[in-house]
């Protein structure tokens, strides 16, 4: 008993650590949103100012908390920094995977397409990357960025 | 991506109109392609399977767009072929084009690419439609005082992968902006709030989010000195060392703990130490 109320001492006490609105706040903030994209669509940057001033008194001490719990994983922190002499090695077992990926090609279904152009653009600006850190890799990789 | 783009043919990196499709951004596309469909706007929206207008102005075609005009721009610098030029430089006109929205972040893809298009053509409208996005799409929506300064204040931007969204384009403005610019106190403020909200976390929490923070922290580590300077001490080598460690161990182990980009970054940078 001791123990459950020790428990739910501390679990009072502790922040808050998701938003957690009442119905009130969210019906008035989602009356704001039109009078925030009209503001936003103005000139006067004052006036978009004065909507989000507003919308922070209906937070209250629930601004900036986020809607989901942050999760943290724990750091390796006596693990060592990547060694610049092994960049192809490090970067390997990457490049072999998005080799075996590869579903962007020209001509494709897009009404069929699971994946966005945003995965595209991840892998070019990646090989790009990787062939700029060790140049061995730009024959393999720069290929595959240019697809 | 130019293939797509140019069967969209509105100038922006599509979204595909895929119908029950899994995963975050597709159920997003899911609500929105309804919605047209149900006000009888989705024909003329859908062109050759690709989402290449935004109608009802909810601008979620900003995040493809925008990391796909990015990605073009990085091309170019890398082979000087011309069409990835043009093509990085339509996303960035429709960008331009596209209305500022609630979503901050949405806005934030866009100031990236803008910025960015700008460092490559220094063409004045490229750098004043950044400055529109940031002033009324960015900064607005930070906190300023309080016990999570530096965060944004609504649940949904104030999770870390935005947040670091937000920082990403951020760092990339002041990359670009002239040193004597009206706006670079501002900018520099806002950049500054947000690194210093949430890189301590790294060292004292540990590691909430992994690929849009790399992205992120690796852009202001890249910012010229002088920027640097003047941002002050925002924890950033520190809170990429632990984020460095952490993916280098799980290629150690074979366990790949980040994505392609934030590793290649990564690794970029550790070839930065040698020289």
């Amino acid at each position: 008993m001791r123990s459950l109320l020790a428990w739910l001492f501390l679990a009072g006490a502790l922040p808050a650590q998701v938003q957690e609105l009442s119905r009130q706040q969210r019906d008035s903030l989602q009356e704001l949103r039109p009078k925030l994209a009209i503001a936003q669509r103005g000139s006067d940057v004052a006036a978009v100012r004065a909507v989000v001033a507003e919308s922070l008194r209906v937070l209250g001490d629930q601004a900036g908390l986020p809607e989901v719990k942050d999760t943290y994983r724990q750091p390796s922190s006596s693990a060592p920094l990547f060694k610049s002499d092994r960049i192809a090695e490090a970067f390997g077992p990457y490049a072999d995977h998005v080799e075996k990926v590869r579903w962007w090609k020209i001509g494709l279904d897009p009404s069929k397409l699971n994946h966005a152009l945003r995965e595209t653009a991840t892998v070019a600006r990646a090989c790009l990357a990787a062939a700029r850190a060790e140049p061995k890799l730009a024959a393999r990789l720069l290929p595959i960025a240019r697809e | 991506m130019l293939w797509a783009q140019s069967e969209a043919g509105t100038g922006v990196i599509p979204f595909p109109a895929v119908r029950s499709g899994s995963g975050r951004s597709f159920e997003v596309s899911e609500r929105f392609l309804a919605r047209l469909e149900r006000s009888g706007q989705l024909p003329s929206v859908v062109r050759n399977g690709w989402v290449s207008a935004d109608p009802a102005e909810e601008c979620g075609l900003q995040f493809d767009n925008g990391l796909g005009g990015c990605a073009l721009l990085e091309l170019h610098a890398a082979t000087q072929d011309r069409r990835y030029l043009d093509g990085a430089l339509k996303a960035a006109d429709w960008a331009a084009a596209s209305p500022l929205v609630t979503n901050w972040n949405y806005n934030a893809f866009s100031l990236q690419l803008l910025s960015q298009a700008y460092a490559s053509t220094r063409d004045e409208r490229h750098l004043a439609a950044a400055r529109r996005k940031f002033l009324f799409g960015v900064q607005p929506g930070q906190l300023v005082d309080g016990p999570r300064a530096g965060r944004w204040a609504d649940a949904h931007n104030a999770r870390p992968a935005y947040h670091y969204i937000m920082v990403r384009a951020l760092a990339s403005f002041l990359a670009v902006m002239p040193k004597d610019d009206a706006d670079r106190p501002g900018v520099l403020g806002c950049l500054r709030l947000a690194l210093r909200a949430r890189n301590p976390e790294f060292a004292s929490k540990g590691i909430m989010n992994i690929d849009s923070s790399v992205e992120a922290l690796v852009a202001v580590e890249r910012l010229p000195a002088a920027a640097r300077a003047a941002l002050g001490p925002c924890g950033v080598a520190e809170a990429l060392d632990v984020l460095e460690r952490h993916v280098a161990h799980g290629v150690t182990k074979g366990k790949s703990s980040a994505g392609p980009e934030a590793c290649a970054l990564l690794l970029e940078r550790a070839v930065g130490r040698r020289r």
